[in-house]
Formats: structure tokens, sequence, C-alpha cells
């Protein structure tokens, strides 16, 4: 071994010689650095301030030989650009995927962990049009992409479980075990329309809350189409909602309070470029509600 | 004779260690450290090998799209081993071979590849002798079209390093009429 490595030593050692013999003169056919390729084509790439007329094409081709090269550049980093965001969108895309299906199903009743923070999603590459010009120069993301850093701008409010009667209305504090419970969304239902932009994309949006789901602390589910009805005290007692209620079958008291959480699906629509698409955006909110047994005396 | 047997007898000998291996060399491991290959030794020799890696699959891509017409756009394959210069310059020629409606038969043969112009973090060079003499191009009708100007290239490569991989940044072409005694004929 020692003697191969002589030997490949010494030809290497031979060839930076021989490569201090060059001269200018033996660089192809310009005065300049020139680049060849297979087919004999050789392009000088010196600085671009003393570039010559390469050999091998017209000298009326030199400002389009420029152009081609600046616009090869502008597409690689485009290209590049492209490629990053995709691959960060993907993965935003993956963890809001995770974060929205944790949201629906969260119950604080089971877990008071949580879902963790709203994902965050990457930057859109954003390129100054006078340096992408012509070909390359098309939008860095897609319409949905664009909707979808939009919407995340948005910050939707959140909904708060609308339940009556309120406990505050009786002298126990407290709710009924067995009294029908009006479910109501509790705060703006609807938002919009809002103009953003997103990596020179325009983007419109307009978000309703378009279902309700109630998670009421004691091991129960309600679903709800729309954003429930809202109790008044003109609601003759005892009397059920139309379409989004509950009559709980135990008390919490009087140890404990149930958590109720409203998990609100937003709709938000959005419009760009000739685009269209919904994007649902799930947000909750949760209070505590005293629920006790009323009882009766009779002689 | 592979860049790696190259850079591996620099590394015995001394008088020929590429330049500034020093400046920029990476914190020494002993873990990674062996009798006969110091860390900046192997760090070097990986980007060697990497950089040649890069080169000849950039060679082939490119000899793939000669023989398919050439081609308009940089493929991925040419961005994911070309940048600057030489990607530029390799791709004007591939869109020229589009435009005329050529194709090419054969493949340019990579002579010789020897690790020769300096090595700093991210950048090394390289110094290959091609014969594309060899590649025939042939117009839309089956005519042979090749050009006569001499196509045998002595190369001096610079390749880099970028968002971590290796990519032929550029190319400084000396046409030779024999190979015989260039510095990266064996």
């Amino acid at each position: 071994m020692p003697g191969l490595g002589r030997y490949i030593c010494a030809v290497a050692v031979v060839g930076v010689l021989a490569s201090t013999l060059w001269t200018p003169a033996a660089w192809g056919d310009d005065d300049g650095n020139v680049t060849c390729t297979d087919s004999g084509l050789c392009i000088n790439v010196a600085k671009k301030s003393k570039r010559s007329t390469p050999p091998l094409k017209s000298r009326g081709s030199a400002s389009r030989d420029r152009g081609a090269d600046d616009q090869a550049e502008a597409n690689e980093r485009l290209s590049d650009a492209r490629k990053k965001f995709s691959a960060a969108y993907a993965q935003y895309d993956r963890q809001l995927a995770s974060y929205n299906r944790c949201m629906r199903t969260f119950d604080p009743s089971l877990s008071n962990t949580g879902c963790g923070n709203v994902p965050t999603p990457p930057t859109a590459p954003e390129f100054d049009s006078d340096t992408f010009s012509g070909r390359g120069n098309q939008p860095t993301i897609t319409p949905g992409q664009a909707a979808a850093i939009a919407v995340a701008r948005l910050q939707l409010p959140t909904i708060a479980p609308g339940i009556g009667p309120s406990p505050n209305l009786n002298p126990w504090d407290m709710a009924a075990v067995g009294y029908p419970l009006w479910l109501w969304a509790d705060g703006a239902t609807h938002v919009g329309p809002i103009a953003d932009s997103v990596a020179g994309l325009s983007v419109s949006l307009e978000a309703d809350v378009s279902s309700l789901t109630f998670r009421m602390g004691d091991g129960h589910t309600i679903n709800c189409s729309g954003t429930g009805h809202l109790w008044t005290t003109a609601v003759e007692p005892g009397r059920k909602s139309p379409n989004c209620g509950y009559s709980y079958a135990k008390p919490s008291l009087p140890d404990d309070t149930y958590t109720v959480a409203a998990i609100a699906n937003w709709a938000v629509t959005w419009t760009s470029n000739g685009q269209s698409g919904v994007i649902n955006v799930p947000a909750v909110d949760t209070t505590e509600l005293p629920v006790g047994e009323l009882q009766v005396l009779v002689r | 004779m592979s860049v790696g047997a190259v850079v591996t007898c620099c590394a015995l000998a001394t008088a020929c260690t590429p330049e500034p291996a020093s400046t920029n060399a990476p914190a020494p491991s002993p873990a990674a450290t062996t009798p006969t290959e110091s860390q900046i030794e192997r760090h070097m020799r990986l980007d060697y090998e990497a950089a040649e890696a890069a080169y000849r699959a950039n060679r082939a891509e490119q000899a793939r799209l000669y023989q398919v017409g050439g081609t308009t756009r940089a493929t991925s394959a040419m961005r994911a081993t070309a940048t600057d210069s030489y990607l530029r310059v390799t791709l004007e020629a591939l869109r020229r071979i589009k435009k005329a409606g050529w194709h090419a038969s054969g493949t340019t043969e990579v002579v010789g590849l020897v690790a020769r112009g300096g090595w700093k973090e991210n950048e090394v060079g390289l110094t290959s002798c091609e014969d594309s003499s060899v590649v025939r191009f042939f117009d839309h009708s089956g005519k042979d079209v090749t050009p006569s100007t001499n196509r045998r290239y002595v190369q001096a490569l610079k390749v880099v390093k970028r968002s971590g991989r290796w990519k032929v940044s550029e190319a400084i072409t000396a046409k030779v009429s024999s190979f015989e005694g260039q510095p990266c004929q064996v």
C-alpha cells in the first residue's frame, strides 16, 4: 500500500506541475474564461462587463444569451424557493390536520392537556417582479396555499358556549338536573369579507360558523347544525330548544362543576386568482357549569 | 483514478495537501479520528467524493438530455447537481440542441478526474478530462451534423455545496489535441 500511495501521489504532483504550465493562450477559443459543452458550444463565463462575443453564435444573440442566463438563474432560484416552501407547507398542512383533528374531538372533561398551539404557516416566498420577468414570473404558491396562509392570519374569534337559562338566574346559582337547557354560539358568528394579499396573490375571505359541537362535561356530546338558538326570559319555562339543547341526567354538585366546551366550526370561504374553496377552522372555548338537583317537598 | 484516492494520498503527503485546509476546519472530534486519517482529512475526502459524485451525475444527465434531443428547461437532476454559470452554459447548449431539432448519439468520456484546485469549506476544485469527440449529432432527418470543432477538453471545475447539496458551479475549459501529459491524465 505505501508503494501505491507514493505512485498515486506522484501522479497528483505531476498533475499539479503540469497545470502550472498552462498559459492563457491555451484556454479555448476566447481570450477569457470559457466553458465548452459536448456540442462544441463554448460560452464566455468571464465577468459580464467584459463579456465578449462567444464563438459559434452571432453577435446579435449576446443580449438574448444574457437574458437567458438571467432567466435560467431566476428560474433556478424560483424553483428552489418553491421546493422549500412546498416542503414547509406540506409539513404545516400535516400539523394543521392533526391539530384540527384534536380540536374536533377535544373533550375537556376527559383530557386537560389541550391540543397545543395552532401551527404557524410557513412564510410564502416573495419575489420582485422586476427580477422575475417573463416565464419564471409566476405565482410562487397556489391560490389554495395563499388562502390557507390568509386564513391563519385571520385569527377568528372563539365562540363561548351559550347556555340558558343561566345558573345566575336562580337563587341556587346552578343548572338543574332534568331541566331543558338551550345551547347556542355566544359571540360573532360571521366575519368578513376581508381582503388579504399573500405572495402577490389577492385573497378574499368570508367566514361563518357552520356548526357547533358541545361537550357537556358529563361524557355526552351534542351536535348542532347552525349556531343554536339564544335563550331569553321570554321563553316559556321548561320549553326545549328547537334545535340545540340538552338536559343533564346527573348532578355535578356538590363536589364539582361540569366543564362545557363549545367547538365552533368556522367555514371560511376563500376566493383567489379565479379559484375558490372552503377551509374549515375549529375554535374551542369552555365554561364551567354547576349542575344540581332540585327537590320538591310535598306534604 | 478516483478523486478519493488522490485525496487519501494527499492526506499522507503534506507536500500536496490542498491549501486552506486549516482555516475553516471543523472542530476535531476524537471519536471520528483514526491514526491514518485526521478529522479534516476525512472531511476533505468526503467533500471530494461528494463533489465527484455530483459532477458524474451531472455528466450522466447531460448525456441523457443530449440523446433525447435537448431541453428548454433545467431538469431537476440538472438543478440538483449544477448551478451558476455551469448550469447556465450547459442548459444553453441543450436549448440550442432542442431548438435545432438535433439529438446525440454516444456519450462524452470522462478520461480522468482529479482533485485539483484546492479545498475549502463548501467548495472544492476538480479537474476533468472530457472527450466529447465521440459524441455524434444528428438532425431530425438523421443527417450527421456533428460539429467539426475540437471537442477534447480539460475542465477546471469549481464544485460548491449549496443547501447541503454539492453542485458544479463553474468550468473553465482548455481545448487540447490530446490528453497526453494533461493534469487529469493518469
